[in-house]
């Protein structure tokens, strides 16, 4: 037995130093490598999961969201139709009132203005009528001026002409 | 070609320590993996980087084969450094035993009047004693799992027992405690076995015909470094799976 264990090497020291060996990977490998590994996958498997969890809660919110958008969308255009034909009644009324007030203006403007227009009539006929007597005033001047044989024939050629002239 | 020997050869000592070159390949692989353990520790970030990305990928296989194994993540991450040390461990020692740099550094030393060549450095899994240590922890971590999960009576119950038909529960116990000590056996001799002959293998036919053809031999021993480190480290979790579980359980 002893020359079988003596042939096959087996030494008690190089049993321990081999065993030692390997204890001293395992306690530096397990402090080095496993445990912080091991924690780090851990750490990323939740910070995926709750990406993950995010992910799927954005998702409905973002649904959720466009169904709200969808119904405010909606309302919003029922609302707008409404206030388009609101808008629309108040604007026809508005006009209908402003047509209405131009054509009082209108009226009245008219009625001004026909009024300046007689009080101006008035007046050329008035400075008209002045005019008139004082042709007739010389016409009558000259009448008497004038031989009798003549004036009749003189008279209306000389106050048509005065009158040409002073149109 | 060098001497082949089951027996690591003895490089130097300290005081009367013993340093052989499966154990100097054994403290570079510890070296190794603790290097890469610190490169790992440093660039941790929520964002992996490439080497911890790798890592990470690694990790997860793992722990997706011990959660077909034990039924639950709980677990998994519990014996996850026991697991997953004893496969790194092994494989990184085969994979770093199979670099063609490693066999032709050595040294000439005089052994039983005769000078012969020593290689600095051996696979570690081809000596007995790299093999025998582990088994050794594993099947005291198996047991002591079992004990911390299920406690002392139970765990040891499993053995020494004596439920009805008396004598051959009782006897199946006892064979079954015996057994606890043939696993020390099946794992260093089946890691040692297989990690021993392709060394020898690759020696020989590196000897025959040096050029090209040892190449297939080469990455088929990268393949047995890995399909045996996988192997012990699935033994040593379907062990601790039975250990942990109570006997109505499985």
């Amino acid at each position: 037995m002893t020359e079988l264990v003596h042939q096959l090497g087996l030494d008690w020291k190089l049993l321990l130093s081999q065993g030692v060996n390997f204890l001293i990977l395992l306690t530096v490998l397990t402090m080095l490598v496993y445990r912080p590994l091991s924690k780090l996958i851990e750490e990323r498997r939740k910070k995926i999961e709750f990406g993950l969890m995010g992910a799927e809660e954005a998702e409905k919110r973002l649904k959720e969201i466009d169904r709200i958008k969808s119904e405010k969308i909606g309302e919003a255009e029922k609302i707008a139709l409404n206030i388009v034909g609101e808008s629309e009644k108040r604007g026809q009324k508005r006009f209908d009132e402003i047509v209405k007030i131009a054509e009082v203006r209108a009226n009245e403007v008219l009625v001004d203005a026909a009024k300046v227009a007689e009080h101006k009539k008035q007046e050329e006929l008035a400075r008209l009528t002045e005019k008139a007597g004082l042709l007739i005033k010389q016409a009558i001047i000259k009448t008497v001026e004038l031989d009798p044989k003549h004036i009749d024939e003189k008279l209306v050629s000389e106050a048509a002409r005065i009158i040409k002239e002073q149109a | 070609m060098h001497e082949i020997s089951l027996r690591a050869e003895e490089i130097f000592r300290i005081g009367n320590w013993p340093i052989t070159n499966a154990l100097l390949l054994s403290f570079v692989s510890l070296i190794t993996l603790i290097l890469i353990g610190i490169l790992i520790k440093r660039g941790l970030k929520i964002v992996p980087g490439k080497l911890q990305s790798i890592f990470e990928l690694l990790l997860e296989q793992i722990f997706k084969l011990m959660d077909s194994v034990l039924g639950e993540r709980k677990l998994s991450e519990k014996y996850l450094p026991l697991v997953a040390t004893i496969f790194l461990f092994i494989m990184t020692s085969n994979w770093l035993g199979l670099f063609p740099v490693i066999g032709p550094i050595g040294l000439n030393a005089v052994h039983e009047g005769k000078t012969s060549f020593i290689p600095l450095f051996r696979s570690p899994a081809s000596d007995l004693n790299f093999t025998m240590g582990l088994a050794i922890i594993a099947l005291i971590s198996i047991n002591l799992l079992g004990v911390f999960a299920i406690g002392f009576k139970k765990h040891f119950g499993k053995f020494f027992n004596f439920h009805k038909p008396f004598p051959v529960i009782s006897f199946i116990g006892i064979l079954e405690f015996l057994s606890e000590f043939v696993k020390i056996v099946s794992f260093s001799f089946r890691l040692f076995g297989n990690v021993f002959a392709g060394e020898v293998l690759l020696l020989i036919v590196g000897f025959l015909v040096p050029y090209l053809v040892p190449l297939p031999f080469l990455f088929l021993e990268v393949f047995v470094g890995f399909i045996q480190a996988f192997i012990f480290s699935m033994l040593t979790l379907v062990f601790i799976a039975m250990a942990v579980k109570h006997e109505g359980e499985h």
